[in-house]
């Protein structure tokens, strides 16, 4: 066991029994955290990343199953625990934070009742020492007046505020692994550049591994050390945040990043990928990005490329085997 | 504002104020959401004009009430020559001929009941534009459809079977049957994939061209903002706070809110993020009680005294530039 993996999925997967056929949302995926490292997970709606963040924490509801595969978390394999220990792992070693601040908060309890629960469930401290910790995390969190703060209800608070006291709350543990699900999806930009700063903070201070899951290129880029770029299921391309950026490997990466308008480049016509995302419920034949790939040739049509690993980059594309001589 | 025959809208001293319930039954004091608070801008013929600004600062209402979906306040709307701001429901239906709007979520805004060619012809349908009967009918449904690349043969089917990027070719679709002259865009690309965001935006600034439209473009995205406009307006708290050509914008802003705000961005390669000092603290203040004098001091890096007492005014500061701050006028 290689000790500085954190985390370390192997051949994930992870269906969904529909009425109309079964529908494969995460497909052999593998990968690995290391200790205090930003794994970053991008991909459009629909490519799976957030069902991958759910199979860690064993919490992807019926009709959807996680059918085989790995999950190693400090050595230890996730999908055979129970639902007690998983329990106790999820609050105390793992923590989640959601893309809602507004739903995932109890709107009947004050903010400081929902962090001082996770204190005394999982750290069995009294509701005096609790009550302090939580204002110590809540000021963590860069919460001004946390002493007010703690009566208050969810309602009464903005977005950006909802979203640190769900960062607090996550915190309450010292977890070691810390998944953001679209964090900042819901905020605005400049409250989203402060919720940033703050997780970079934090992963500095307290030297915890996150896995931050976006849509959002540029978000990953200022956060993530690592990335995977997801596409229907599969991981297309992994790379550091450095390589992936300044020569990206797999088409839909290229593409991707030709697509977004850039403050300040002046571009002249945006990219276009044609097409949308494939149907998982059809039957694929050959490389799911081919319909929409502009170097698509036969041979991507016919087979499906495996993941090549080279140099520390992983990609999933014909262009990088030899089959591709004599194609174009 | 220069007020030629150049522009196709004028806004003068907009102002949308919501009453609000009191929670105090016998508090005798009124109050408002300022949404739109004193708004000034105008639109040339055949430009983009953007409109930025976070949330709940307005944006979404001031398009709507140059519309005139909502009655505004006080202020004076001039479109196309003609002053609209008194003008009922009625006497608005052959104006909207040249004015239409297509909305954020396209999910809420096809009427699910309805096929997509009756979608498409509704506006013509109601302002009885087309010429040929139900023949002429379907050739331009037919013709609507090609330009905004939606297959025909889907003519029958209804909202839900077309993902979210062809329902908003559908929404584009509908808002140019009646061929106008001016399209608000209000986060016409927000509820999208990038991949698909790219396709609606191209889509949009062809059509601007072949058709020669003036797009009234309302985002929070200043990416996509820069990249479709000609023009930007900067809002917050119901307020233009900077407005003009978006190369000086983004390459000279003016006001500290936009400055905080271009700083916010995140940038591939950009590692913006790693100090610890944000660039603007704090939230949106409710725009039920906005702060005094200038409604940005609470967040602002270079208030002082008198920005709390002086509500600062629209100022063109250099030609075609506009800029409501007190302390960069100081600095002049």
């Amino acid at each position: 066991m290689d000790n500085q993996k954190l985390l370390d999925v192997q051949d994930l997967v992870t269906q969904f029994k529909l009425d109309d056929g079964i529908l494969t949302a995460v497909d052999h995926v593998s990968f690995s955290i290391d200790r205090g490292e930003t794994l970053g997970v991008v991909g459009e709606s629909g490519c799976g990343k957030s069902v991958t963040a759910f199979s860690i924490l064993n919490l992807v509801a019926p009709p959807g199953k996680v059918v085989s595969g790995k999950i190693l978390f400090d050595g230890e394999n996730l999908l055979e625990k129970s639902k007690h220990e998983m329990k106790k792992i999820r609050g105390e070693r793992i923590s989640m934070i959601f893309q809602e601040p507004m739903t995932s908060l109890n709107p009947v309890y004050t903010v400081g009742n929902q962090i001082d629960e996770t204190l005394r469930i999982h750290k069995g401290l009294s509701r005096h020492e609790a009550k302090k910790k939580t204002i110590e995390l809540l000021q963590l969190v860069n919460i001004p007046l946390p002493e007010q703060r703690y009566r208050e209800y969810p309602h009464q608070l903005s977005g950006g505020m909802r979203q640190r006291v769900m960062i607090a709350m996550a915190l309450a543990c010292d977890p070691q692994l810390l998944i953001c699900d679209e964090p900042t999806t819901a905020l605005d930009v400049t409250v989203q550049a402060q919720i940033l700063k703050l997780i970079n903070k934090l992963k500095r201070q307290l030297g915890m591994s996150v896995m931050l899951i976006t849509h959002d290129l540029a978000v990953i880029s200022e956060v993530a050390d690592r990335i995977i770029v997801m596409y229907a299921g599969r991981i297309v391309e992994e790379a550091t945040e450095s390589a992936l950026f300044e020569k990206p490997l797999h088409p839909y990466t290229e593409a991707l990043l030709k697509s977004i308008p850039h403050v300040g480049k002046g571009q002249d016509k945006l990219y276009m990928i044609e097409g949308m995302v494939p149907n998982l419920l059809k039957k694929h034949e050959g490389c799911l990005f081919a319909p929409r790939c502009e170097y698509a040739t036969d041979l991507c049509r016919q087979s499906e490329p495996e993941l090549l690993e080279e140099n520390g980059r992983k990609v999933r594309c014909h262009k990088y085997t030899s089959k591709w001589e004599g194609q174009r | 504002m220069s007020h030629t025959s150049e522009n196709i809208l004028e806004v003068q001293g907009l102002r949308k104020w919501f009453p609000v319930k009191s929670s105090q039954l016998f508090s005798g004091e009124k109050k408002f959401v300022k949404a739109v608070d004193g708004v000034d801008l105008h639109a040339k013929y055949g430009e983009t004009l953007g409109i930025v600004g976070e949330s709940g600062c307005g944006k979404s209402t001031l398009g709507r009430t140059i519309m005139k979906l909502i009655q505004p306040t006080e202020g004076r709307i001039v479109f196309d020559g003609q002053d609209i701001t008194n003008l009922s429901d009625k006497q608005m239906r052959p104006i909207r001929r040249n004015m239409q709007i297509m909305f954020q979520d396209p999910y809420a805004s096809l009427n699910p009941r309805m096929t997509v060619a009756d979608i498409i012809a509704e506006p013509m349908d109601t302002m009885k534009t087309c010429p040929g009967g139900s023949e002429g009918r379907l050739r331009r449904i037919v013709e609507l459809m090609e330009t905004c690349g939606i297959n025909k043969a889907f003519m029958n089917r209804y909202p839900h079977e077309f993902s979210g990027g062809q329902r908003q070719r559908i929404g584009i679709a509908r808002a140019l049957s009646v061929g106008p002259k001016m399209i608000v865009c209000d986060e016409p690309v927000s509820a999208l994939d990038v991949s698909i965001q790219s396709q609606i935006i191209n889509l949009l600034v062809d059509l601007k061209k072949q058709y020669e439209l003036t797009l009234l473009f309302i985002s929070h995205d200043l990416g996509v903002v820069e990249y479709i406009s000609d023009r930007v307006a900067v809002m917050y708290l119901g307020k233009v706070v900077e407005l003009c050509d978006k190369k000086r914008l983004f390459s000279n802003p003016q006001h500290p809110y936009t400055k905080a705000l271009l700083s916010s961005i995140p940038e591939i390669g950009g590692k913006k993020f790693q100090d610890e000092r944000p660039a603007l603290e704090g939230d949106i203040p409710s725009p039920v009680n906005p702060p005094s004098g200038c409604t940005f001091h609470t967040r602002c890096p270079m208030a002082c005294e008198d920005c709390k007492r002086i509500v600062p005014q629209l100022i063109e500061k250099e030609p075609g530039h506009y800029v409501s701050c007190i302390r960069v006028n100081d600095g002049k």
